[in-house]
């Protein structure tokens, strides 16, 4: 039994193949790009400025990650992060003085009234998926418009700028040297890392993703779960919008439209599975990471913007095209494995 | 149509390696037409791969085959089909969204090349393909609408259209009652006689010993028995397909004399699909349900879990009433589950046999702060892969990489590792081979001493003899017979139930 729980242990590890690859990926793209631009791209710097943005997208990311976990998908996440960076926006501008200033108390009002949105959000779009049954593609295809309305028509279209200073500095200061949304990601990061590996709710949420039914025969509340993700998915996102908010100093009704799409590239790009069931938190930031470095890249070397997307477009059907076969030879291996057991 | 005279088709040792592990280790088999043959063997024996093998799928490394005189060292898909080998597999490949009608004439259709397929056309080659076997379904409905048995002669008949000379049937009778397996083996026997040389696989000695007219069994990719079937005795083919000897009588785990009875149904009613349904079971009982596919006995199972309505009736669970309507109220008050079907309804196939293990459970695992210690889960894991005896190299690997059998010991363990005070298994062994079988219901047997209260739905009725205590037979939703300890024989309840 000790000699199983060993082979257990060890192979836990090289389970995370994906993970592994992506490192490499990773670095490769570092060393291209260091190589290619040495006095742009590898400098303090540009690593600063990229720690500057990746947070926020890649908490997007996260979000996504947790729907598409269960075989769901959330597209609501950005109209939900605007709505929660506009709340927190309009809060704070009502109760600051002429000269900018505003007491702590209505900062933390403004990212809890905020949050709390971001949590009706994920609560609206749980009781459409997992109460009335919705297929999530257009459960939260129709959130997303309605939410976006909502922000659209209360703002008529115009964005909150000019937040007080002691908000946006947050989203502009360091911690040590490092970003302070860097670190809030990462604090993210390893929270949600922790839930999905560590907790009960978690490991629901790989089984549910992997057979919905199986999952019912075997009790798990199913519908508790995946309502569940969604919350959490909402709350996610209205972090990332007061990060936004914060970095931006303005909350937009539609900022960042093309972070949707951008989040899905990410999450596939991570190693999560499409269907549902198989996944991992560092993946996802990892691939967030290597989709950042390859904008900053193009920008260093002066590439046009128009090739940058060809190229992420590039890097993505690169990417398919490496799990699909990577997962034919694994399949193939795995197949004469047992039968010669 | 078929082939008029008598043909020899045979393979010659034929070897076949996957990566270094040998599939096939030198396998002859010979079937003539007019003869129904059959292929018996534990999962991973080798059968699946002889059958590829002669239908195209798979190429030998070594070896000849032989049809109707063509000698070929290995044949392409299309080949197999042009000299009229066919073959029946479990999951019958028809298209669900189709009628009847078009599932028989698809395959026609598409060998003759046509691009405008007549519906008129369509019907006049499934009504003759039907009328060949002598069976009457009707063409025009959707084949989600037919039942299994159907869906068999429906994939018999596609057969037959395709000019049939060698039939493989892979296990066709897993899923068939009784009643149903005589329909099936009327068309075998006409189809036979009409020239046809039959394959037929399978894990029920009962049934081969009544179709099968010659015999060959493999074992770890060799043949080690064949011959005519009437030298076969039903223990002999059982000992050489295991490699041991199986005991086939019944040893029913004895009971307690005041044990207190755990699960007691009053009458439960469920409109039009059960009706007045009252027994109990004790601790350490084991108490067989079955009967006909559409008798309600699946339904009855899955009211006791909590997933199908009741409108009258009660449920005690250890003396208690209590209200079971979801699985959550079923799994609070004791009761566990293990569905018929293993692959959809109790397995996570391509998670690891761990976190199958770990599925039902996993809240009871929960320390403060709603944390899961995985070196805990890993502990609770291997310690029921040694005690279900789960034959795997390691329990990370996915639980899609196991045999039948071992998959079934997952989804067992899966329950017995919540302990519960009533199981009830549906189908526990469908598809699993002699050796698990066996194993299973000792491991079933071995529970009920320890004290758990079983309900064991089942259409294998030696298994019911063997284990059980008490057989109750289910007929329109009502328990139309009840067989007491002396009283249960295989023919008793074989008459009760057609």
């Amino acid at each position: 039994m000790n000699e199983l729980r060993n082979r257990f242990a060890s192979s836990a590890l090289l389970s995370d193949r994906k993970v592994t690859q992506l490192m490499g990926f990773t670095l490769m793209v570092l060393l291209i790009f260091s190589y290619l631009s040495s006095d742009i791209f590898f400098t303090p710097e540009n690593f600063t400025s990229m720690a500057f943005q990746v947070p926020e997208i890649a908490i997007l990311s996260i979000a996504v990650m947790l729907s598409m976990l269960t075989g769901g998908i959330d597209l609501s996440i950005v109209a939900t992060s605007n709505l929660a960076a506009l709340l927190a926006a309009y809060i704070l501008t009502k109760n600051m003085s002429e000269d900018g200033e505003i007491t702590n108390l209505w900062i933390l009002m403004a990212c809890l009234a905020g949050i709390l949105l971001g949590l009706i959000c994920g609560g609206i779009n749980a009781l459409l998926i997992a109460v009335l049954n919705i297929t999530p593609i257009l459960a939260t295809l129709a959130t997303l418009t309605l939410f976006n309305g909502i922000a659209i028509g209360l703002t008529n279209g115009v964005s909150i700028s000019g937040l007080p200073e002691q908000f946006t500095r947050v989203g502009n200061g360091t911690f040590f040297g490092v970003p302070t949304p860097f670190v809030l990601m990462v604090f993210i990061a390893l929270l949600v890392g922790l839930m999905i590996n560590r907790s009960s709710l978690g490991l629901k949420i790989f089984l549910i993703g992997t057979n919905r039914k199986a999952a019912q025969y075997s009790v798990m509340g199913d519908k508790r779960v995946i309502a569940w993700t969604y919350v959490i998915s909402g709350l996610l996102s209205s972090f990332a919008g007061l990060i936004i908010a914060s970095r931006m100093s303005a909350a937009s009704p539609d900022f960042g439209n093309s972070y949707i799409l951008l989040a899905i590239v990410i999450v596939v790009l991570g190693g999560v599975n499409p269907m549902g069931g198989f996944g991992t938190v560092t993946g996802v930031v990892l691939a967030t990471i290597v989709l950042q470095m390859v904008a900053s890249g193009f920008n260093a070397l002066r590439f046009n913007q128009f090739f940058y997307l060809a190229a992420q477009g590039g890097v993505l059907v690169l990417v398919m095209i490496l799990n699909v076969v990577l997962e034919n030879r694994r399949r193939s291996k795995s197949v004469n494995k047992s039968l010669e057991s | 149509m078929l082939a008029t005279q008598t043909a020899e088709y045979s393979v010659k040792d034929i070897v076949k390696s996957f990566g270094g592990a040998k599939a096939l280790a030198g396998v002859s088999m010979s079937v003539s037409s007019e003869e129904v043959h059959c292929l018996a063997g534990e999962n991973g024996s080798g059968k699946s791969t002889l059958i590829k093998i002669m239908s195209g799928v798979h190429a030998p490394d070594s070896g000849l085959i032989t049809l109707a005189g063509k000698e070929f060292a290995h044949l392409s898909p299309r080949q197999a089909v042009n000299e009229g080998v066919q073959v029946i597999f479990q999951d019958f490949s028809l298209l669900p969204n189709l009628t009847v009608a078009e599932n028989i004439a698809l395959p026609t259709n598409i060998l003759k090349s046509s691009k405008i397929v007549g519906k008129r056309e369509t019907r006049k080659i499934a009504e003759e393909a039907l009328g060949y076997i002598g069976v009457d379904i009707d063409i025009n409905s959707p084949l989600v609408e037919t039942s299994i048995a159907s869906k068999q002669l429906i994939a018999i008949a596609r057969a037959t259209n395709l000019g049939v000379k060698m039939l493989f049937m892979d296990e066709p009778t897993t899923a068939l009652t009784r009643k149903e397996v005589n329909k099936l083996f009327e068309v075998v026997d006409q189809l036979r006689k009409r020239g046809v040389a039959i394959v037929f696989v399978s894990h029920k000695i009962d049934e081969i010993q009544e179709i099968c007219n010659t015999i060959t069994v493999l074992r770890n990719g060799e043949v080690v028995a064949e011959g005519l079937m009437s030298k076969f005795k039903a223990k002999e083919i059982a000992t050489a397909m295991t490699g041991s000897e199986i005991a086939t009588s019944r040893i029913a785990p004895p009971l307690g004399k005041d044990s207190r009875s755990l699960l007691e149904l009053e009458k439960l009613t469920s409109k039009n699909t059960f009706d007045d349904v009252s027994f109990s079971i004790s601790e350490g009982e084991i108490i067989g349900l079955t009967g006909l596919l559409g008798s309600g006995r699946t339904e009855l199972a899955e009211a006791i879990f909590g997933k199908y309505p009741v409108d009258a009736g009660c449920i005690k669970v250890d003396g208690k009433e209590v209200t079971l309507n979801s699985p959550e109220a079923a799994l609070a008050s004791g009761i566990g589950y293990v569905p018929p079907d293993r692959l959809t309804q109790g397995l996570f196939l391509e998670q690891s046999i761990l976190r199958n293990i770990v599925a039902v459970g996993l809240d009871r695992q929960r320390s403060r702060w709603g944390a899961i210690s995985k070196s805990k889960l890993a502990k609770i894991g291997s310690s029921w892969i040694s005690e279900l005896r789960i034959k795997t190299k390691n329990p990370i690997n996915p639980v899609s990489s196991l045999s039948g059998g071992n998959q079934q010991r997952v989804v067992l363990a899966k329950w017995l590792s919540i302990n519960p005070k009533v199981m009830i298994l549906n189908g526990p062994t469908v598809g699993v081979d002699v050796g698990s079988k066996r194993e299973i219901l000792e491991i079933i047997r071995d529970r009920a001493q320890a004290g758990m209260a079983f309900l064991l739905v089942s259409d294998d009725i030696p298994e019911l003899v063997q284990i059980c205590h008490k057989v109750l037979v289910i007929r329109h939703g009502k328990i139309s017979k009840e067989f007491n300890d002396k009283q249960i024989s295989e023919s008793a309840i074989y008459k009760e139930l057609n």
